[in-house]
């Protein structure tokens, strides 16, 4: 349990190197809200998850509910009770596996709210999130990692590229087709216009930090559900620092070869769609697997980003769907092509696409419609900082200076 | 949805046959097809200002 618990503790890194990131990519006036949400729906994940989450999830060997096909028992949903209730903290394996659900729910959580940066509201988020990590992230989580059907299958997803990043990045898909692109970031034409972030030192900062709670989801992960031993798991780190280190450098080479020079936010994102890249395989895949997962990783990232925005007309600030949703896919898809079974792998990416994207689009539009998910006009035009919160991040500075969006 | 149901009925109820991965692909291949009539269902209209 030591090794399992070093690692599990290093995971709330992972969402404050998202938290800083998703601070530094909004505008100035925005940032304190993004950094207090970031905060207030970790808290509301760990409440939902302790809740109802963890009963939903379960742990390998935990009770289950079940159905019959094809002359074959396939677990769903875990069928513990609510409130973490029988529970024994004294001989079980449970408390280890709550938790890593509590940490790795918050992480999830945190993921879709860079995407509904600067017109989400507090309390919509709190409450999307309160569904993410009570229902749509164990729901995953069991079939992926507590014996449920995938697992059973042969799924591999040793760090949660599907249960904590794709959910989350297809979460973030659905939040903005919910909520729509910031005012502004179209023209009338269709242009989009570019509204850079405000701090990119606090974007790279917030890499470094995500890189520490990497390391602790992907061993956390790889110890608790893989069941890797000590070799296995300095495999699973070298392999996440390989496949990161390979996604900002081909964000770097890409941006520079297009743009001229390095783009700054563009590589953090390849960082992170690195690190998520090694997710799914990491206590498996040989070293230079890792490092080609991480360049295609890195690399769809950037390519996906601009196709977003450009001919999908998707207002991502924070490029969550492309660095998580894509890039946990891509890890998925990479675990396969490495050595997991590959029809296995295209069930559990079938899964997060065709089950795991309607409940978070149904959810969170019923949401929308008996609690509005955006604010309104004026909010958005004076700021979520003084709208929302009362004041600013920066008292002492103009955040913005222009009338325009 | 319709495309993970023709993935999931493949790897379950064809496990082991030859047919298995055709249909899998098959299944994806509808999940795309749903994905980008999804996308353009959602992108705003030239014009429309949210």
């Amino acid at each position: 349990v030591s090794n399992e618990l070093f690692f599990i503790l290093l995971i709330p890194f992972a969402g404050a190197g998202l938290a800083l990131m998703n601070s530094g990519l909004c505008r100035a006036r925005n940032a304190a809200h993004s950094a207090l949400a970031a905060l207030c729906v970790s808290g509301t994940a760990a409440l939902a998850y302790f809740a109802v989450g963890f009963a939903v999830e379960g742990y390998p060997g935990s009770a289950s509910h079940a159905f019959t096909l094809a002359g074959q028992s396939w677990n769903w949903m875990g069928a513990g009770p609510w409130f973490l209730r029988g529970v024994d903290f004294t001989a079980s394996p449970a408390p280890i596996y709550v938790l890593f659900g509590v940490f790795a729910a918050g992480v999830t959580s945190v993921i879709p709210l860079s995407s509904g940066a600067g017109r989400w509201r507090l309390g919509a988020a709190c409450a999307s999130a309160a569904i993410l990590a009570g229902l749509t992230f164990p729901l995953f989580a069991h079939w992926s990692w507590a014996g449920g059907w995938l697992a059973q299958l042969g799924f591999m997803d040793n760090g949660g590229a599907g249960a904590i990043h794709a959910t989350g990045g297809l979460t973030a898909l659905a939040i903005t087709w919910i909520l729509g692109p910031r005012r502004g970031k179209y023209t009338p034409e269709g242009m989009p216009t570019a509204i850079p972030g405000h701090n990119i030192v606090m974007v790279l900062l917030g890499c470094w930090l995500a890189w520490f709670g990497w390391l602790g989801l992907n061993c956390g992960g790889a110890a608790l559900f893989a069941l890797a031993g000590p070799n296995r798991l300095v495999l699973a780190a070298l392999n996440t620092t390989l496949s990161a280190a390979a996604g900002a450098l081909a964000a770097a080479a890409i941006t520079r070869v297009r743009f001229g020079k390095p783009d700054a936010s563009l590589c953090a994102n390849g960082w992170v769609a690195g690190l998520v890249a090694s997710s799914a395989g990491c206590a498996t895949l040989p070293p230079a697997a890792a490092v080609l997962a991480g360049l295609v990783g890195g690399s769809l990232a950037i390519y996906s980003i601009e196709w977003l925005e450009l001919h999908l007309r998707v207002d991502d600030p924070g490029g969550a769907i492309s660095v998580h949703a894509v890039g946990g896919i891509w890890s998925l898809i990479a675990a396969g092509l490495f050595g997991a079974n590959w029809l296995a792998q295209l069930a559990g990416v079938a899964t997060l696409i065709g089950c795991v994207l309607p409940i978070a689009y149904g959810l969170n539009s019923l949401l929308n419609r008996f609690y509005g998910l955006r604010v309104a006009k004026e909010a958005e035009r004076q700021g979520l900082d003084l709208h929302e919160l009362g004041a600013g991040a920066y008292p002492d500075f103009a955040s913005h200076t222009e009338d325009s969006w | 949805m319709s495309g993970w149901i023709i993935v999931v009925a493949a790897v379950v109820c064809l496990h082991g046959r030859s047919v298995e991965p055709v249909f899998a692909v098959a299944g994806g291949a509808v999940q795309i097809a749903g994905l980008v009539l999804l996308f353009r269902t959602h992108a705003i209209a030239p014009g429309e200002r949210q």
